[in-house]
């Protein structure tokens, strides 16, 4: 009987060792319940990138973005414990992430409401500062200018608060409605609506790219 | 299907199914919708990215690590514990000053019933609480044993050699003889124990009621006549309370606590016969 259990650990010890790159998100934060470090060192890996991005272009603030994703993660960490696989660990780390990155949002609003210098000075246009420090080329530079891009990030980045959210969900992480409305904690039709909407505002603001785009074609 | 709902469909940025497509081929104008909508789309997909800097996973860590310490201190020291614990030691702090505060203002009068109840020499009486003789009583006086220093500056305990409340010294001097200027002292310097409201030691055989010099002395044993400045003594009964003062015969009784003995009635209560031997002048003690 001792000889079975020693010969079940050998086998549990021996077990091949499979890369954490090739584990989902739920076997990796199982992982890290566990203590694996690595475990969660690849759950960074995975997200880091695309969450960052996703705050950046709902705040248009390097350091902010940082920052926020880095907090995303260490409030995923901190809650292990009670995150429960009913639904895609993505939607539970962009919902976290889009809670702060509106609350922060708040918090700018209110910080330009009192200040004296907000109040006069307030420009649409050039209040959001933007400036991605990424100097590489891009591959698509020739067709998309960095001009271009710059006003695509203006454009998003001055839409409603309501409408940013979705737009950059849909449009650039290219989540399902569903996938959106579970992260925003909204219904499908208000989801779709909001996309809606907010695409009409980005091709009104976008719209000499539009037309220019339309002649080529034409 | 429909031109508008096609549009409505493709401007809302739903993608197209095969339904829609095949209505796009045949219309142009949808078709225009269409590109312009994929354009838009396209545009989009290219708005500015960055990326995390190469110390992303450091940083976070370090946040990490930096948040579990202040939670590891917040579980140690909870505020939720932290002002209760205040309080409490607050209390206690208030609780001791009060105790020793009233602790000084009562010990004389927690030593007063155990003064009361210290054994009286050649007393039997019985213990009516405890149906022991009164002799066991300085087990009581133990009882009392953390106001003995109070207890000592009590006046003194007439017949109670081994108390710890032992008389004061002045009487032990006069009990072996001593002499007091009975001149220099006053009748306020005497005044007895019980008068000023401090508990009773005199034995309950010295009648504390209004009584004539003679009477008295004849209570205490001791027989006297009255000549000028006091009682003189003929005879003393032997083993009666004058006797153990020590009253002789020829004795010049002068006064009792101070209170002079003429032939006019007095209170029977005193502790004190101030008398004149020969040429001295003394002070007794009277232990019923």
């Amino acid at each position: 009987m001792a000889l079975d259990r020693f010969e079940l650990e050998q086998r549990e010890v021996e077990r091949p060792a499979v890369s954490h790159s090739e584990l989902s998100d739920h076997d990796l934060i199982d992982a890290t319940r566990e203590g694996d470090e690595a475990a969660f060192a690849e759950i960074v890996s995975r997200y880091k990138g695309q969450l960052t991005n996703y705050i950046f272009r709902m705040l248009g603030d390097y350091e902010e973005s940082i920052d926020l994703a880095q907090e995303s993660f260490v409030r995923v960490y901190f809650a292990i414990d009670r995150y429960h696989s009913g639904y895609a660990f993505s939607t539970y780390i962009y919902r976290i992430a889009t809670n702060l990155a509106i609350s922060e949002l708040r918090k700018r609003k209110r910080r330009k409401l009192y200040s004296l210098t907000g109040l006069f000075s307030y420009d649409d246009e050039s209040d959001e500062v933007y400036q991605p420090p990424d100097d590489r080329p891009h591959p698509e530079e020739e067709v998309v200018s960095r001009e271009m891009r710059e006003t695509i990030g203006k454009a998003i980045i001055s839409l409603p608060d309501r409408y940013k959210a979705p737009i950059i969900l849909r449009e650039i992480e290219e989540k399902t409605y569903e996938e959106i409305a579970e992260i925003l904690g909204l219904g499908l039709g208000t989801t779709k609506s909001r996309i809606s909407r907010g695409r009409g505002i980005l091709r009104q603001r976008l719209e000499r790219y539009l037309e220019s785009d339309t002649d080529e074609v034409q | 299907m429909k031109c508008s709902e096609t549009r409505r469909i493709l401007r809302s940025g739903e993608r197209p199914d095969e339904r829609m497509l095949e209505h796009i081929r045949e219309c142009g104008a949808c078709a225009r919708v269409a590109e312009r909508e994929e354009f838009l789309t396209t545009l989009l997909k290219h708005a500015p990215a960055i990326d995390p800097p190469p110390d992303f996973d450091r940083t976070l860590m370090n946040k990490i690590e930096s948040r579990r310490d202040s939670a590891a201190s917040r579980t140690l020291v909870r505020p939720g514990i932290l002002v209760p614990a205040s309080a409490a030691v607050l209390l206690i702090a208030v609780l001791a000053i009060a105790f020793v505060l009233f602790r000084g203002q009562t010990a004389p009068e927690v030593a007063g019933p155990g003064i009361e109840e210290a054994p009286v020499t050649g007393s039997s009486e019985t213990n009516v609480e405890t149906g022991t003789n009164s002799e066991d009583l300085p087990d009581r006086n133990e009882m009392a044993g953390p106001v003995e220093g109070s207890a000592s500056d009590l006046p003194a305990e007439p017949g109670a050699g081994s108390d710890p409340v032992e008389p004061a010294q002045d009487n032990e001097q006069v009990f072996e003889g001593g002499s007091r200027d009975l001149a220099a002292e006053t009748p306020e310097d005497i005044v007895p124990p019980w008068a000023d409201g401090t508990p009773r030691n005199v034995p309950d055989k010295v009648p504390a009621r209004m009584l004539t010099p003679r009477e008295l002395l004849a209570e205490l044993g001791i027989e006297a006549e009255l000549e000028s400045g006091g009682w003189k003594v003929v005879s003393v009964r032997q083993g009666s309370i004058g006797s153990r003062a020590g009253v002789r015969k020829g004795d010049l009784i002068k006064a009792l606590d101070g209170r002079p003995l003429t032939d006019a009635p007095l209170d029977a209560g005193g502790k004190r016969l101030q008398i004149v031997r020969g040429t001295r002048q003394m002070t007794l003690s009277i232990r019923p």
